[in-house]
């Protein structure tokens, strides 16, 4: 829960950090940017205290709550100040998202309210009667024995409380005076405080202050006691941290009961306290067997969020990609099932790896096929860049996972990847006993679809992707693919690297056609459907080559993209895929494993000329 | 154009929501902490106060119970703004004399309609 307040203040600062850099710089508006940074820094730190404060309490959390509505009140109010300046739409699209990301901040701020306040009520002290209530069932049993506290500069009153207490078995320690009180808070650290309210020196308010700023004596339940002329002063003492307050002469029942609600109070916080570390133990526990598939962020919202596991979704934009290894169902018929699981445990470490470090979540794994979202649970400006640059290097990444494969004698392996952006819905789906963070939608099966279109070593983006990212994209060759659903082709480009800051480019990613030496005589193309070759042979002509890729001459119009096999170079056929066309010439982009594919096409390349 | 005496310790706070005032039409005046802003309302006059009820040297509730005992000083409408919600402290505010109330985080909206209604009402 506080890591979701957390998130969500570091998501607005990273908005204001993108409004930072939008601004011309001397311009005016880039003081009340700095002072929404200002702000939000101070909520960070407020939650950061809060969070290793470990026995904060409803008072600790009030505090918090005032500094924290006090902060985003700041945050919202340049914003619209900076709105009200500026006009340039991508600013302005920024800014426009701090108000509804402060709602929702402050929604989960409610949702930290402990002590359930009856509206209704307009007695301010109407907690107090509630403890006084519990205290007066709670006095049937005996509390245990406790150390007390009682602090006034009058020895007569201090001795009548004193005897009081004792007569309930506690141990009570005196004090004359604020100084000495807090003196003996630290060496003795009593159970419970007794303070008079008026005293010379140190008055009770002024200790009460005093044992607000000490992390140690802040746990430790203070009643204030006033004359009855001082009332106002004893409520104020609330606002200040008192526990609760009795008014002079104290009546022993109410004096009983109040101190036996407040120590069974205390009891119960410290066990609290205890039940609270078990419970981190136990998290730690989780986290270690999630952190594998989900990214921190996500662990952390099912610890500490109620709402995190419940069932159902959100919508949300997220940019999706899927990765498969080619021909891994021939891959894993050859190989014993031990060392199959090896190979992909290889895969998906390597993988898993990269895609964190692109801070996307993994979302699933379907076998040998990798899901993974960028924007989900958290969405950030650069999502699809993230995603574009992180397809790029998890190709570069398989010459790591090769290089590991080799040494295992595991078979080299190739994968394609598919990158989409769109709406989907992400939350927890399934069912009470098994469910998971996920992802689901149109978009997710337009992904699926994508991929599907790839070869070895290639990435095939949407247009969706391409037009909200910010990064440069190397582009290769785009072809139209008619996907079931759509009414209009979708149009895939394929991408061969990202630019700054992520400068990343696809090896060989030579996109130069070579010329051949000599042109292959009787080299035929046939359609496949599925899995099988049809019997009908096109003749076709090889006009280039270039890695991964033939240029074909066909006489025939095709649709595509069109699985073939083309038969002529080499003995068996080499399997591919059409992917574009002008006129009747075609790029054939093999699917054949490359290092095959390039032992059978090497020949045909003429020699560079000198 | 109506004149407003804000009275908020916080700077940023102070700065933010007084250029905003300011741009609906207000004269803001701006005092720091309770006393000044029981100073400054004297020799000022304004037409209503903003009070921030957690105030150094003198907080948000003794300064209003003070304007309200003071036979000059009775007639300026105050709203107090907390950025506690809690149910009772729209009581105690009232309590202590002001005539009406709105948390933090301000929505501006909505403090404008009771700025306005208060001026409506308030004897010119």
């Amino acid at each position: 829960m506080l890591q979701s307040l957390h998130a969500a203040v570091a998501a607005m600062s990273a908005r204001v950090n993108t409004v930072l850099s939008l601004l011309p710089e001397g311009d005016g508006g880039v003081g009340d940017a700095e002072h929404m940074q200002r702000a939000l820094a101070a909520m960070l730190e407020a939650l950061g205290e809060f969070s290793r404060d470990e026995g904060a309490d409803d008072t600790g959390l009030s505090r918090l709550r005032h500094d924290l509505r006090n902060s985003i009140g700041i945050v919202e109010g340049y914003a619209e100040i900076l709105l009200e300046d500026h006009e340039e739409p991508k600013l302005c699209a920024e800014l426009r998202e701090i108000p509804t990301m402060s709602r929702r901040f402050q929604a989960s701020l409610d949702g930290f309210r402990v002590p359930a306040i009856d509206d209704e009520s307009t007695d301010p002290i109407a907690s107090i009667f509630k403890s006084f209530r519990r205290g007066l069932g709670g006095a049937q049993r005996s509390t245990e024995p406790a150390t007390l506290l009682v602090v006034d500069d009058n020895e007569s009153s201090r001795e009548l409380l004193a005897q009081q207490l004792q007569r309930q078995d506690h141990l009570v320690i005196e004090a004359a005076s604020g100084e000495r009180c807090l003196e003996v808070m630290r060496s003795a650290s009593p159970d419970l405080v007794l303070l008079d309210l008026v005293m010379p020196g140190l008055n009770g308010y002024e200790v009460l202050q005093e044992i607000r700023r000490d992390e140690q004596l802040r746990r430790i339940p203070v009643v204030v006691i006033s004359g009855v002329q001082d009332e106002g002063g004893a409520i104020h003492c609330i606002d200040a941290g008192a526990s609760d307050y009795l008014i002079k002469p104290v009546n022993a029942t109410l004096l009983t009961a109040r101190v036996s609600a407040l120590l069974e109070r205390k009891a119960w916080q410290d066990r609290e306290r205890e039940y609270l570390a078990e419970l981190e133990k136990s998290q730690r526990f989780i986290r270690k067997v999630f952190g594998r598939y989900l990214s921190d962020e996500i662990v952390q919202r099912l610890l500490d969020n109620s709402d995190g596991l419940s069932l159902g979704g959100e919508r949300r934009r997220v940019t999706v990609l899927m990765a498969d290894i080619r021909d891994f169902s021939l891959i894993s018929m050859r190989l014993e099932p031990e060392r199959c699981v090896a190979l992909l445990n290889n895969y998906l470490a390597v993988m898993t790896e990269v895609i964190q470090g692109f801070r996307g979540t993994v979302d699933e794994f379907v076998g040998d096929g990798i899901l993974a979202v960028f924007g989900a649970p958290v969405s950030e400006e650069d999502d699809s860049d993230r995603a574009l640059a992180c397809a790029v290097a998890m190709q570069q990444a398989m010459a790591e996972v090769n290089r590991r494969n080799e040494e295992e004698g595991l078979p080299l392996i190739e994968i394609g990847i598919g990158l989409n952006t769109g709406d989907v819905v992400a939350g927890n789906i399934g069912s009470e006993l098994r469910s998971k963070y996920g992802v689901v939608g149109h978009n997710v099966n337009l992904t699926s679809r994508i991929e599907s279109c790839t070869v070895g070593g290639q990435i095939l983006a949407s247009p969706a992707t391409l037009d909200l990212s910010r990064v440069e994209v190397l582009r290769g060759s785009q072809f139209d693919v008619v996907v079931k659903g759509l009414d209009e082709p979708l149009k895939l480009t394929e991408v061969l690297g990202v630019g700054l800051p992520y400068d990343l480019l696809l090896e060989g990613a030579d996109v130069r056609w070579k010329a051949l030496a000599s042109s292959p005589e009787n080299v035929r193309i046939s359609l496949l459907s599925g899995k099988r070759v049809s019997s009908e042979r096109i003749a076709v002509k090889i006009l280039a080559v270039r890695s991964g890729a033939l240029r074909l001459s066909i006489p025939a119009s095709l649709e595509l993209p069109a699985d073939v096999c083309l038969f002529g170079v080499g003995s068996d056929g080499l399997y591919g895929k059409l992917v574009q066309q002008e006129g009747d010439c075609y790029v054939m982009k093999i699917t054949t494993h490359s290092q095959e594919a390039s032992r059978l096409l090497e020949p045909l390349i003429a020699p560079p000329k000198h | 154009m109506p004149s407003i005496l804000l009275v908020e310790d916080n700077e940023m706070n102070r700065d933010m929501l007084s250029r905003r005032l300011i741009r609906r039409g207000f004269e803001v005046h701006l005092a720091v902490d309770g006393q000044q802003g029981l100073d400054l309302s004297r020799s000022l006059r304004p037409d209503l106060m903003l009070l921030d009820m957690s105030l150094p040297v003198k907080d948000g509730w003794q300064v209003a119970r003070e304007m309200k005992a003071d036979e000059v000083l009775r007639s300026i409408p105050i709203i107090a703004l907390t950025a506690h919600a809690m149910a009772d402290d729209r009581q105690r505010a009232m309590a202590a004399g002001c005539d009406d109330y709105d948390t933090k985080p301000v929505d501006l909206p909505r403090l404008l309609s009771k700025i306005s209604a208060l001026l409506g009402e308030a004897p010119q």
